[in-house]
């Protein structure tokens, strides 16, 4: 399936709407996901999870990380957590086992509306799933096949 | 269907952008259906407060800080 989009010039990301569903607390929702090669891993973030009533104490504490500002504590979501992307016409849903949750502690020197602007990021397509997808840029186009 | 309405909000979002931060200047909004249902500078309290409005409509609303400030996001 084929997302077709255009950078914006001012800001030139790619950021893709995710329906999301977390089989083990029988949780959904929906994000925005960055699409990121500079992530080794995928994510949701810290604020995505407060959307969704994720309790963060149910959670396995897997591993610390270093984070923007500071350092990220990373949280697995045991079972499967499906993540669902869609064009106009079809619709594609990609399970993934143990996928993971960020939690950043913010180091003091951080302002507080830069903190208020990383936590507002909803949520990470990293390497570990791009490797799967045909992605291209041409110009200002881009194509990710998922 | 509720990803349907997500992206619908976000449309709503980016077509009043500079509206909404001018009314909402460094604070998250939560926007639901078209309109905002909460808003503040504490995200969790931002949360609650539009989770007490919507209840769980909130999974698919969206949530967005409207920065005065130009801040570059290098990861």
């Amino acid at each position: 399936m084929k997302i077709i989009g255009t950078f914006d010039k001012e800001k030139p990301q790619i950021l893709v709407p995710v329906g999301i569903k977390i089989d083990i607390f029988d949780l959904n929702g929906s994000a925005e996901f960055l699409i990121d090669t500079g992530s080794t891993i995928s994510f949701i973030s810290e604020s995505t999870a407060l959307k969704l009533g994720l309790d963060f104490s149910k959670l396995l504490n897997i591993e610390p990380s270093t984070g923007i500002g500071g350092e990220a504590e990373i949280y697995q979501i045991d079972g499967y957590t499906r993540l669902t992307f869609e064009n106009e016409t079809e619709h594609k849903t990609i399970q993934r086992k143990n996928f993971r949750v960020m939690k950043h502690n913010f180091c003091e020197h951080v302002k507080e509306n830069t903190r208020r602007k990383i936590l507002s990021l909803q949520g990470i397509i990293g390497m570990d799933m791009i490797i799967g997808f045909r992605f291209t840029t041409a110009g200002l186009n881009y194509t990710l096949e998922v | 269907m509720s990803l349907k309405e997500f992206k619908q909000d976000k449309k709503y979002l980016t077509e009043n952008y500079a509206q909404l931060k001018s009314e909402h200047p460094d604070e998250f909004v939560v926007i639901h259906s078209g309109k905002v249902v909460a808003s503040g500078v504490a995200l969790e309290e931002v949360l609650s407060n539009a989770r007490k409005e919507i209840g769980n409509k909130l999974n698919n609303s969206v949530v967005e800080y409207l920065n005065t400030r130009k801040i570059e996001m290098v990861v």
